[in-house]
């Protein structure tokens, strides 16, 4: 194993483990915000008891996601220094606007945990508002950083970087379909967790005024969000097969430029044989989903010299992962609409579908990401810096590796029975009419 | 000039780093102390919690203001502290992660009271876990042992950090974070049991400090760093150590009046203080290495970056310190009744 391999693993699992916390605290603030307004305006009980429950889970995410994120801070530098070295004065922007969007989520968060009756109703609703939104901008920021990596911009490609633009590295190529793409993934798969959570308790017939609201509130939040992702997710696609084709390239199994490109669903690839075994091939889809005409010519990853290929099984399974949970949940979506706009009852078989189905919207995101960041490979900043060249080369980054499976293993499984004990305890107490 | 300035802003940073994520530290070390017969333990342990409660995820925030402005600022001492201190760097994490979370698990398990000593002894160790790491680094910095090229494990990853100096060094800083929470809870509570076992934590965590102080002096000196050289032929340290010492006094009669924003006010001046000392000895060197010192000067980046460095602070600063200190005006000053989830 060497260290760029437990490097990377490190790193995906850091980011993979963080992104999960980080997308619930950016979403839900704003799910209780809806329920927290409903209350204050029309003072039905039961939004208040919805909002106070969800805040419970909510604190207990957020803080996981806090502490998750100052691992990343410090682990960007500990397993890529070089690429620190050169990045740092680069990028650094978007990460500076990040912690100031964060360090105000963080003050919000504690005003609204801790500030029922402490500041005015309409005083407390608002800092409920604030989190959200600073949650929601800081998670721009750090998309920023991230797609400046695809997108360098900013600085002197020729040399040592002299005439640095920060401003120009923050508002590159790539910010605007990342950032949109990630942050209606997010708001849909925490709405599509949140309202399986509520289906699953639904199914059990606990609290059925209560929790049918929860789904609802989760789950429209949620859909809208699924409807618009296949567009921004087409959007990005377009964005790649111009300024990332080897990306694009990877994602669909393309080895060979051609017109009239097909999709690839399914499949396994081989890169000795430049061919891909298994798969359904629609003919002219790709060249026309990328370029808007069946007969455009798509470049293959035979553009570019082997070794620079990214690893293309690993892209196209996590992309055909991603599309396919984005359709699934693109259907869901359609169907609760329809009840909602028909106004029919939610039936059985919806609901248990609901619950089982609950994380593909966080399997969607990692595998999502996976596409966008070991389909950037070999470079991990694109064209100007490989990620071999990055990483810190000491050896014993096994045991970093193990220290913190172990650690995020054990607080995996401590959050996960203690959102357990929330929820029964808040419904059997609600029940009670507490 | 743009630099001065960036450099003031990080070590107010990181003075409010020390003074509120540190206290938050020290109320775990305090929890250590408790004993399992003491009738105070419980009324100490929700004090702790509810103190440190609304303004936690805050007061660690500072921590991340300096490493940023560490890596976009003054990239070279972020990435040669992470590539020689690679391992400190990882215990301190661990231990972030731990601390956040236990305090937070614990507070919201509606079991809270079953798995309590599970989480309050997790909180604690890693509070002063994590302190502790926080000294090594600082010490390892000026070590003069960092920087090795010679491929070897133990030179390179090790020995920059694994000597007597930045044990007690870490004895040290959790000594300070220990005495601030003491003296901040005192405030805390209206408890006459309550406020004399914190005096008494005080004082106790005072001559800890005093104590290990030396010892980091004694122990710095033994390996060969011309620290007490440095430190006491420097006028700023001096006059510095000189002003912490003699805050003691009116910081104690303080307590005594049941002055507590004052007693607060000294106790957090004293600190800075030392940390004020310990800065000014090498100022502007940051990190010794075996050919070359990197001070924040040369270790700067381009003039654009710090700019926009500047700016983004400068609005981060108008956003936040209004925002934070009616957190803490509301939590902290509001006269009202506890009242959380």
């Amino acid at each position: 194993m060497t260290a760029l391999f437990l490097a990377r693993m490190t790193m995906a699992f850091s980011l993979g483990f963080h992104i999960i916390f980080a997308a619930i605290g950016m979403t839900i603030p704003f799910f209780m915000a809806i329920s927290y307004w409903l209350y204050l305006k029309k003072g039905r009980v039961e939004d208040l008891a919805l909002t106070k429950m969800w805040s419970k889970g909510t604190a207990v995410l957020f803080a996981t996601g806090a502490v998750s994120g100052t691992v990343l801070s410090f682990e960007l530098g500990l397993l890529w220094p070089k690429f620190m070295k050169f990045a740092g004065p680069i990028f650094g922007m978007p990460f500076s606007w990040e912690g100031t969007a964060f360090f105000l989520e963080a003050i919000a968060i504690g005003f609204f945990l801790y500030g029922w009756d402490r500041v005015h109703r309409w005083v407390h609703w608002t800092s409920t508002l604030v989190v959200g939104l600073s949650g929601f901008a800081s998670g721009i920021f750090v998309v920023s950083a991230n797609a400046w990596m695809n997108a360098p911009a900013g600085f002197d490609f020729n040399g040592a970087s002299q005439a640095i633009d920060p401003v120009a590295a923050m508002f590159n190529k790539a910010w605007f379909p990342q950032a949109l793409h990630m942050q209606l993934a997010a708001l849909a798969a925490v709405g599509f967790a949140v309202a399986g959570v509520h289906a699953f308790l639904l199914l059990k017939k606990i609290n059925p005024g209560l929790n049918l609201k929860a789904l609802k509130i989760a789950m429209s939040i949620g859909s809208i969000a699924a409807l618009i992702l296949p567009l921004s997710g087409h959007y990005s696609a377009q964005w790649l097969a111009e300024n990332q084709p080897m990306k694009l390239a990877a994602m669909e199994a393309h080895f060979t430029t051609s017109r009239d490109a097909p999709i690839i669903i399914g499949g396994i690839a081989d890169p000795d044989t430049q061919s891909v075994s298994h798969s359904i091939k629609i003919p002219y889809l790709l060249s026309l989903l990328a370029f808007n005409d069946p007969h455009a010519e798509v470049k293959g990853l035979d553009t570019i010299a082997k070794e620079d290929w990214p690893p293309v099984n690993v892209t196209h399974m996590a992309f055909q992962i991603m599309v396919a949970l984005g359709t699934l949940m693109a259907l869901m979506a359609s169907l609760y609409l329809f009840f909602l706009l028909r106004k029919k009852k939610i039936p059985q078989w919806y609901l248990r579908l609901l619950a089982y189905l609950s994380p593909i919207g966080f399997i969607a995101i990692e595998a999502g990401w996976v596409v966008t960041e070991v389909g950037r490979q070999p470079w991990i900043i694109y064209k100007v810096m490989k990620t071999k060249d990055a990483v810190n080369g000491m050896a014993g980054l096994e045991y970093h590796l193990i220290l913190f499976l172990v650690l995020y293993g054990v607080l995996s499984f401590a959050c996960f029975k203690l959102m357990k004990r929330i929820i029964h305890d808040a419904n059997a107490k609600y029940r009670g009419g507490l | 000039m743009i630099t001065d300035l960036l450099l003031i802003i990080m070590f107010v940073a990181l003075a409010l780093y020390v003074l509120l994520g540190g206290a938050d530290y020290g109320g775990g070390i305090v929890s250590l102390f408790e004993r399992s017969n003491d009738p105070l333990r419980d009324k100490e342990r929700h004090l702790i919690q509810k103190a440190m409660g609304p303004v936690w995820e805050a007061n660690h925030m500072w921590l991340i203001i300096v490493v940023v402005m560490l890596f976009m600022g003054f990239p070279e001492i972020y990435t040669v502290a992470s590539t020689y201190l690679h391992w400190p760097l990882v215990m301190i994490l661990i231990g972030i992660v731990l601390r956040g979370s236990a305090f937070t698990f614990k507070h919201y398990d509606p079991e809270g009271e079953r798995f309590f000593d599970h989480y309050t002894r997790v909180f604690a160790w890693s509070s002063l876990w994590t302190s502790f790491w926080l000294g090594i680094t600082i010490a390892a910095l000026n070590s003069g042992r960092m920087g090795e090229t010679r491929p070897d494990f133990y030179l390179q990853y090790i020995k920059p950090w694994y000597h007597p100096y930045g044990f007690f060094m870490g004895l040290f800083t959790s000594s300070q974070f220990a005495f601030l929470a003491s003296v901040y809870l005192i405030g805390e509570s209206k408890d006459e049991a309550l406020i004399s076992h914190f005096k008494k934590r005080a004082h106790a965590f005072l001559g800890l400090m005093v104590i290990s102080g030396a010892l980091v002096f004694l122990a710095s000196w033994w390996q060969g760093l011309d620290l007490v050289v440095r430190f006491f032929t420097n006028p700023a340290c001096l006059t510095m150590i000189f002003l912490a010492t003699v805050l003691l006094y009116p910081m104690f009669a303080s307590l005594q009046k049941k002055k507590i924003i004052q007693a607060r006010l000294l106790a957090g001046a004293i600190i800075l203080f030392i940390i004020g000392g310990w800065a000014a000895m090498e100022f502007p060197v940051v990190i010794h290495l075996p050919e070359r010192v990197i001070t924040f000067y040369n270790a700067q980046a381009s003039e654009a970056t710090l700019r926009q460095l500047l700016a983004a602070l400068l609005v981060g600063i108008v956003i936040i310190f209004p925002s934070l200190g009616y957190l803490f005006y509301t939590f902290k000053m509001k006269d009202s009744h506890e009242s959380e989830l």
